[in-house]
């Protein structure tokens, strides 16, 4: 009896934790992916199977956007 | 120094008068005064393309070809689609997060910051993010589903009518379910634990607990929600639909707003552009009122 109670109350935690990851997974991914996308070369966006890690990672497209393009530098 | 001759007490209908007044005046100025301009222009026949023809008036003309307009009443279907079946799935899912986020567990600050970042997000970013997922060609979705196996070709997700809509109706799920489980948890929050203990005490199942206390102490809360949701995505779901879609393929993703935007500003016809909002504003009105007459039964009942 204590033993079925135990595993019951040891399910339920498995559930909720697969329910909490799975949220956190849908909920953060499309950021987390562009985040990574931002690192990677240019001609890497247009690969397909896709590429998910950047390799190499690159930082050219922060430089552009806070260096080069008036929109964010400093000009 | 002390000016006697204006100092007079004030009674409390004039003291209402005085602080409700400006707020009146701001209000007056920035919606009174654009809806009753725009319900004006309804009436004229003003196009942009042809000023030569000046402004004159038509009466109801504009909203006569509004009624035997099959664009309109397309657009206006596909809105209420995109309301019928987004508001449900963002209040269900709103409400597992808010349940969710409610539980007393270690890495309940992510799992919060998790519920804040879709909605922290501008709805065109989020857009341009999710437009990028589901491209045919380097898309996300595509190339998940193929590693899976579930496909065998890619899919042209916003390329094909029956798929562009159910896409554009996902990221607003995703987006959008945050929020409403933010409002859902604040109403959570607000119930006193010892209901709950009573019941556990009564032997009320779990399942009980949820449809006897928890439903109907957040239905407040839940009702704002709703309310908030639905004129949201009534109106302003415009940025979602232009970024993702433009209203294709075909005008197959063409809502209301996006209508009234291309009529008023691609096809210069402000006359009937002004008809087409008017409608809308109207039709908003209507389920407002019934939302918030529902609330107030309830609530005295």
């Amino acid at each position: 009896m204590s033993y079925g109670y135990k595993y019951t109350a040891r399910l339920k935690k498995l559930g909720f934790l697969l329910l909490v990851t799975g949220f956190c997974v849908v909920s953060f991914f499309p950021v987390i992916w562009i985040a990574l996308s931002s690192f990677k070369p240019a001609r890497d966006l247009y690969l397909f199977p896709v590429k998910y890690w950047p390799d190499p990672f690159t930082i050219k497209t922060m430089w552009m956007y806070f260096c080069v393009i008036p929109l964010a530098a400093s000009s | 120094m002390k000016h006697k001759g204006y100092r007079r007490d004030l009674s409390q209908g004039q003291l209402a008068v005085l602080l409700i007044g400006p707020v009146f005046l701001f209000l007056s100025i920035l919606t009174v005064y654009p809806m009753l301009q725009a319900f004006l222009l309804s009436l004229r026949d003003v196009n942009l393309l042809e000023p030569w023809r000046g402004e004159p008036f038509v009466g109801l003309k504009n909203y006569r070809f509004l009624w035997e307009d099959s664009q309109f009443w397309y657009s206006l279907r596909n809105t209420f689609l995109f309301v019928i079946v987004t508001i449900p799935l963002q209040t269900v899912f709103g409400f597992i997060i808010a349940l969710i986020a409610h539980q007393a567990f270690r890495g309940r600050a992510i799992v919060r910051a998790a519920i804040l970042l879709p909605w922290a997000l501008p709805t065109s970013l989020n857009a341009l993010i999710w437009r990028w997922m589901f491209n045919t060609d380097y898309g996300i979705f595509n190339d998940l589903l193929m590693r899976f196996g579930f496909i065998e070709e890619r899919i042209a997700w916003l390329g094909m009518a029956s798929t562009a809509m159910p896409a554009v109706m996902g990221t607003a799920v995703w987006k959008v379910s945050s929020f409403m489980g933010l409002m859902i948890l604040a109403g959570l929050q607000s119930i006193p634990s010892d209901l709950y203990e009573a019941a556990d005490i009564d032997g009320a199942s779990p399942w009980q607990q949820f449809w006897r206390i928890t439903v109907p102490l957040v239905k407040p809360a839940l009702m704002i929600a709703l309310i908030f949701r639905t004129i949201d995505a009534l109106q302003a779901s415009f940025d979602l639909f232009y970024v993702l879609t433009g209203g294709g393929p075909g005008g197959s993703t063409e809502i209301l707003p996006m209508y009234i935007y291309n009529t008023t500003f691609r096809f210069m016809d402000f006359g009937y552009g002004s008809a087409l909002a008017v409608a809308l504003f109207l039709i908003t009105m209507t389920i407002s009122i019934i939302y918030l007459t529902t609330m107030y039964e309830e609530e005295e009942s």
